[in-house]
């Protein structure tokens, strides 16, 4: 077994060699000559150990900012990496939350030439059987794709989003990488244990995965432009099917004006508040009434056309939230605007996100003083993003893990509060939040469609549970009746101590088996008589054995 | 998955019952009555009402379907689905009488 994983370690060492030296590099020359030296000596880390130790630095820049650059350095992984990480209070640093919020994801385009040769591989075609015309530079270009203008031959304008080549390669080695990374520190800092970081590579793999998978935009872009059917001041680019690939998208071309520029807004004649007040109640209402909203809302992804409509692009990182976490999260939401101290509470404890160590009475009070000061403000100059942080920062405090998803919600209300402020000052969050929240809750409650279909399910499943009931009884009654039945138990302690109590039984196993035959060595050679001698030798021989077993137990053993 | 006459029958009896017992016992929370105003309370007790008795009346004639599958099914496991059933009846019809008393 463990020839097996040292075997895995070296390919991973082998084929990763340039990129961690690469990562190594960068991050020393940033100054985090400390970072490896906490990952002990798991083979493939040595490398930027000693890359590191190489040229360690002192740099006058502030960690946080120098890990922002070492991200931006390292390309599209690690930028993705850190703007996940900066909607996770909860896992870093508040300090770092807010650098990460600065990353930048621009980066130089790639050649037009190799544009050609990523959309005509992906479409098995010449370009020139699809477009009429393509503009060789880009609009803009970011770390998964750039975006070109072109024409179809059917006269269409369209955008291409083309991905930047090669880069299933580089994530998919840097994806190996940071779980290598994950799994060493999860076996050597125990501190970071407890937040799994290797259930976070996971969950950023999938969504990086999801990324660059743009059929799977595309589809996006449907479901979202279907959801708002009814809403009119929403504009979805429509995607062409036909000439979308994982690695090209191509859709409707519609042009706007970036929502932050508000000298560009005002000269269009559009009405700041009611683009504001749109942009908040799209952002509420796929959240809370579909359960499937844009998780990456900055600015550069608005737009806002002439008839005061708002364009939404860049659907590749979408939030999903099952109608069971809506609830709870409306309710949670709810009890937080509403200033509601238990009920707060109540929905962590109901969700299952408060663990034993949490000190239920101090949370309650550290709540209580945030809530109470919010409660007592004006509605209007409630800063909705710093009370959704106070919140978050409290729970974390007291080790409550906040799930991902409700955190992606929080960091999406915030940014559209921020849009807000920023297009319209006077704009007042949580007089538009407040009282929406609070009608979606009440019509959830109340929702007889919703609650049947539970009904419905209780009902069947209740009916097959008692359809089957008297024959698994008769069952379980004829094996006790035989003397057959058996039970497996399993402990819900920890693996290592049963492993170590079973350690502890064997080295003292072996200790009572060496002093007997020691001892049994001594009177048997005291005694004389060429039997006992021999008997005796043996016996010695056999307490060397078990000697050595002890030896080798105490020193290799689980319970060292 | 039930058929549709089926959860139209289920969701005509859920509805009775938000109608009569869970409505206003929402509307009256501390936590609505702190995120609304009484005028937008009252737009809400209105609309839903009128929803839930839609819901009601829709899938009345469909609630025979739903009384005879438990019917079925409780009979035939023996005498403690009789019993779960007599439970059930006397429930439901203490929820209707309190229901229709109320709505």
């Amino acid at each position: 077994m463990s020839g097996a994983v040292d075997l895995i370690r070296l390919t991973f060492r082998l084929r990763d060699l340039r990129r961690v030296r690469r990562i190594a590099g960068v991050l020393a020359r940033h100054g985090f000559a400390d970072v490896a030296a906490r990952m002990g000596p798991a083979a493939w880390a040595r490398s930027v150990f000693r890359a590191l130790l190489r040229r360690p630095r002192v740099s006058p820049i502030p960690v946080e900012r120098r890990l922002r650059l070492v991200l931006e350095e390292l390309g599209a992984t690690f930028i993705k990496l850190g703007q996940m990480l900066a909607t996770r209070p909860d896992l870093v640093p508040m300090a770092l939350v807010d650098e990460l919020r600065h990353l930048q994801d621009e980066v130089p385009p790639f050649p037009f030439e190799d544009v050609i040769l990523i959309v005509e591989s992906e479409l098995g075609c010449p370009m020139g059987e699809v477009f009429s015309h393509v503009e060789e530079i880009p609009v803009a270009a970011a770390s998964i794709a750039q975006v070109h203008f072109a024409t179809l031959l059917t006269g269409e304008s369209v955008v291409i989003k083309v991905q930047r080549p090669n880069l299933n390669r580089q994530i998919t080695g840097d994806l190996r990488i940071l779980a290598g990374l994950a799994s060493a520190l999860e076996a050597r800092v125990p501190e970071v244990r407890h937040f799994r970081p290797r259930a976070i590579v996971e969950e950023f793999t999938k969504s990086l995965q999801r990324e660059t998978d743009f059929v799977g935009e595309a589809a996006s872009m449907d479901r979202f432009r279907a959801m708002f059917a009814d809403e009119p001041g929403l504009v979805v680019p429509k995607p062409f099917h036909q000439w979308t690939r994982r690695r090209v998208l191509t859709m409707e071309r519609v042009d706007g004006v970036k929502v932050t520029d508000v000298a560009a807004l005002k000269a269009l004649g559009v009405d700041l508040a009611a683009i504001v007040q749109l942009g908040m109640r799209i952002t509420l209402r796929s959240i809370f009434e579909h359960g499937f909203f844009h998780a990456d809302p900055h600015p550069g992804n608005f737009f806002v056309r002439k008839d005061g409509s708002i364009v939404l692009l860049d659907f590749g990182m979408m939030g999903t939230i099952e109608p069971r976490r809506v609830d709870e999260m409306l309710a949670f939401m709810v009890a937080v605007l509403t200033g509601d101290v238990d009920m707060v509470v109540d929905q962590l404890l109901d969700a299952d996100l408060i663990g034993d160590e949490t000190d239920l009475r101090g949370l309650r009070s550290d709540l209580k003083s945030i809530l109470v000061r919010y409660a007592d403000a004006n509605l209007g100059s409630v800063d909705i993003a710093a009370f959704l942080q106070e919140v978050m920062s409290v729970t974390i405090r007291h080790h409550v893990v906040l799930p991902a998803d409700l955190l992606l919600v929080g960091k999406a209300i915030a940014t559209m509060e921020g849009i807000g402020h920023q297009v319209y000052p006077e704009f007042k969050p949580l007089e538009a939040i407040q009282p929406y929240l609070t009608e979606v809750y009440v019509r959830r409650l109340l929702d007889a469609k919703r609650h049947s279909q539970v009904v419905a399910r209780s009902v069947m499943d209740g009916l097959s549970l008692l359809k089957d009931a008297p024959f698994d009884i008769r069952r379980v009654l004829r094996k006790l009746r035989k003397g057959e039945l058996t039970m497996n138990l399993r402990s819900s302690g920890d693996e290592a101590r049963i492993r170590n109590t079973s350690s502890v039984a064997n080295r003292v196993v072996l200790a009572g088996l060496f002093a007997t035959f020691f001892f049994g060595a001594v009177v048997l050679l005291d005694q004389g008589g060429s039997v006992r001698t021999f008997a005796g030798w043996a016996s010695a021989g056999l307490s060397w054995l078990f000697f050595l077993g002890l030896g080798w137990s105490l020193l290799h053993g689980d319970g060292r | 998955m039930p058929n549709a006459s089926l959860r139209k029958g289920i969701e005509s009896m859920v509805a009775e019952v938000l109608r009569a017992h869970v409505l206003d016992a929402v509307l009256a929370r501390p936590e609505v009555r702190k995120g609304l105003s009484p005028e937008a309370i009252e737009r809400i007790r209105k609309d839903m009402l009128e929803r839930l008795l839609v819901s009601e009346e829709q899938g009345r004639a469909d609630r025979g379907e739903v009384e005879a599958l438990l019917d079925g099914a409780l009979v035939s496991t023996g005498p403690a689905g009789i019993a779960i059933k007599a439970l059930i009846k006397a429930g439901w019809e203490r929820l209707a009488t309190r229901g229709g008393e109320g709505g």
